[in-house]
């Protein structure tokens, strides 16, 4: 029953949702080390990417045909508007709640998440909405040795290479990378040395809010836009905390494929487990090395 | 244009003639019997009530079932409005409406219900998308003597493990979608044989799978069940689900996937090629197609626990017509299932409550209501429902999805429709033993 081409497919469709939990763990995870700031309503950048590409596509779908070219400049564009937006957010809200426990900040950010769900049904109402773009459709299918597979799920995953790849850049060559690992180590020495910090504090966080974006923009062709997502992606990033370590890059990306293979294989041959598969892997991580299989250490190692 | 008021009266006139000859079922219980003339049980003002009657509508007005309670308030707001506006129920009463949002879950609702009906005087309770919450409010609204009428809720043993007075359901009981699915198998699909079921994991989810299996197995017993899968509640994710079906590879699939869930499904099993060699039918999920405009495939099959697809009878059921027309220009979208529903529940009980008063000549106390209530007969937008029972049986209806040059999105053809006595178990019946005798 289980043959070769079959299970090929599941592990394409565990690593294509291990795309999305990646693209929405990684900036939770990295603001948490580098910010030290728990911030539970890091998915509400997701919602947002999501809800203003289908707007924007809506609207630029009455003049051009050019499906492909509008998703793809939606999935430019949007995140920069979403980053810029998070990090003006970043200096009104969150710079007040950073200094406080993460306790506290975990209960702020999560009324943040509430309300950030409510304001969405304001304006777009409570029901699921589509993207009239039809990215799924346009982009066409391959078939894997006679079965058919969506192109657009292979580009998920290439999109989501690229996001594992370029914060690793910019970690590894950058200064401002190397001044961002500084700040997860250690907060205190880094301002002492007087190096800029302000501009790293922002731009990790937009970056982190850009990234979410695009798994909210990913994520409406394949299924739609609706109020509830910013809590269902937080209790995910929170999952990839707990297996991967907080702050941790490889963390983030060896969290997010376990989920998105677990959940994939465990739907597909065991789906008496699938539920439970994530959590039992939480509890057994937890028992086995708290911190997380990467915590503890810095960003990139 | 054929008025609800008018078309209200003439039923009036007609259940007024048809119940004098059974009027001793209007006596009250102490028996008063004035040679065979109804008499108005003792507490009732014979005068109709000067204030307004205060009627709640609960509902899911967040979280993913508001898609279903969205549109069921939407649509009481509407109806609320043009019945005021005519004067109120029997011209003269006013409806005062409350709202309340039900998927605030059933601690909050039980409590909200037990001040309204107390304190308030609230005289109607309707609403309910989930069976959970309406059977924690059930209680209440017995305790209480609330008049009831649940919607949305499909519960298979809502009436059947319960001696209710004070609730009714206007909504069909599920099987009205899986058994004519099984219906729809044994009837139209002939050259079916294996087929799969895919529904989310609670309760509901399990109900359809059971008892579409339940059915399928009765009138086509020949037919092998190769898939029987659960997803998470509201998962979004389903592309292993779809391989792994796509690798069963049924004839036919029945599902009872809704709202987010359906519109997330209908995208990744058609980018996955399933609809290919696999005939789908979804229950109760009408409404995800308006959502989805042209990106819903033809081909697909689907239900709405009844006719309650809006053109489906548009040009042929005045009422239908009028309300779909009226809702449409409201809202800009066409009524879907929980619009009906609360059209429904909404108008049993003002043609319970004028009845009532037509016959007797008396205004109904709460109790009165839950009597006439058993025995009034409705003509809806969605079809004739006869009394009695307090359980609506409506007609079984699965539509085929086709593209329509009228509308920018699928409309349903190939309308494939069952009397509500081939879909709906009797009310004293269980639902899976009803099954097994079909």
């Amino acid at each position: 029953m289980a043959n070769l081409t079959n299970i090929l497919i599941q592990l394409f469709n565990g690593v294509y949702y291990a795309s999305f939990v990646y693209l929405v763990a990684v900036g939770f995870s990295l603001i948490f080390g580098i910010r030290d700031l728990v911030n539970i309503a890091h998915a509400m950048f997701l919602t947002a990417g999501a809800f203003l590409s289908v707007t924007a596509i809506g609207i630029a779908t009455a003049y051009t045909d050019a499906f492909i070219a509008l998703f793809l400049g939606s999935l430019l564009v949007i995140p920069v508007v979403v980053a810029v937006a998070g990090i003006a957010l970043d200096r009104i809200v969150f710079r007040r709640v950073e200094d406080i426990e993460h306790n506290y900040q975990l209960l702020a950010t999560f009324g943040l998440t509430l309300a950030f769900t409510d304001i969405i049904k304001l304006i777009w109402g409570a029901s699921p909405i589509s993207m009239s773009a039809r990215p799924l459709e346009s982009f066409g299918s391959v078939f894997i040795n006679g079965s058919q597979y969506p192109v657009y799920n292979l580009f998920v995953i290439a999109v989501a290479g690229i996001a594992v790849l370029l914060p690793f850049l910019i970690f590894k060559r950058t200064k401002m990378g190397k001044i961002a690992q500084a700040l997860a180590e250690d907060e205190e020495m880094t301002a002492v040395l007087g190096l800029n910090t302000n501009l790293v504090r922002y731009v990790v966080f937009g970056m982190g809010a850009g990234l979410a974006a695009v798994a909210g923009i990913l994520l409406v062709p394949a299924t739609s836009a609706y109020p509830n997502m910013s809590l269902e992606y937080a209790l995910l990033g929170f999952a990839v905390l707990v297996i991967g370590g907080i702050g941790n890059l490889r963390g983030a990306i060896v969290a997010s494929l376990l989920i998105g293979i677990i959940q994939g294989f465990g739907s597909a041959y065991f789906p008496e487990y699938q539920l439970v598969a994530v959590f039992l892997l939480m509890a057994v991580v937890l028992m086995i090395k708290p911190e997380g299989i990467y915590g503890g250490q810095g960003v990139l190692q | 244009m054929t008025n609800r008021r008018t078309v209200l009266k003439s039923i009036g006139a007609t259940a007024g003639i048809t119940s004098l000859s059974g009027c001793a079922l209007f006596n009250n219980s102490n028996g008063g019997d004035n040679g065979g003339e109804p008499s108005p049980s003792e507490n009732v003002e014979q005068e109709i009530p000067d204030d307004p009657v205060k009627i709640v509508f609960a509902d899911m007005q967040s979280g993913p079932g508001a898609v279903f309670g969205e549109r069921a308030i939407n649509a009481a707001k509407l109806l609320v409005q043009d019945i005021n506006e005519n004067g109120g129920i029997l011209g003269e009463r006013q409806i005062d409406p409350t709202y309340l949002d039900s998927a605030a879950g059933s601690e909050q609702m039980t409590s909200e219900v037990r001040s309204l009906g107390t304190e308030q005087n609230a005289e109607l309770l309707t609403g309910f998308t989930s069976s959970a919450t309406a059977l924690a409010v059930a209680s209440i609204s017995e305790d209480l003597g609330l008049p009831t009428i649940f919607q949305n809720t499909g519960a298979i043993e809502m009436f059947n493990e319960n001696d209710f007075q004070y609730i009714f359901r206007s909504g069909g009981n599920l099987a009205v979608d899986s058994v004519t699915a099984a219906r729809l198998v044994a009837d139209r699909l002939p050259e079916t044989e294996t087929v799969a079921t895919i529904n989310e994991d609670y309760v509901y989810g399990q109900n359809h799978a059971e008892t579409f299996t339940a059915a399928i197995q009765q009138l086509r017993p020949d037919i092998e069940v190769v898939a029987t899968r659960f997803t998470e509640f509201q998962a979004q994710n389903h592309t292993s689900h779809v391989s792994a079906l796509n690798e069963a590879n049924p004839d036919f699939i029945y599902s009872s996937l809704w709202g987010g869930a359906g519109v997330s499904f209908v995208r990744q099993a058609s980018a996955q090629g399933l609809f290919d060699d696999t005939e789908m039918a979804f229950g109760a999920a009408e409404h995800i197609i308006q959502t989805m405009g042209e990106d819903m495939p033809d081909g697909l099959w689907f239900g709405g626990r009844g006719p309650h697809w809006w053109n489906f009878q548009y040009d042929v059921n005045p009422l239908r017509k009028q309300f779909a027309d009226r809702y449409h220009s409201e809202y800009g979208e066409w009524p879907t299932q929980a619009a009906f529903h609360q059209w429904f529940s909404l108008y049993w009980y003002v043609n319970a409550v004028e009845e009532y008063y037509t016959i007797t000549g008396g205004y109904p106390s709460k109790e009165d209501v839950t009597r006439s209530l058993l025995r009034t007969s409705v003509h809806t937008p969605a079809g004739f429902s006869k009394a009695p029972g307090r359980q609506a049986k409506p007609s079984g209806y699965f539509g085929k999805t086709t593209s329509s040059d009228e509308y920018d999105f699928k409309n349903l053809t190939d309308h494939f429709l069952a009397a509500p006595e081939m879909v709906n178990p009797p009310d004293s019946v269980g639902t899976i033993d009803w099954i097994e005798t079909l």
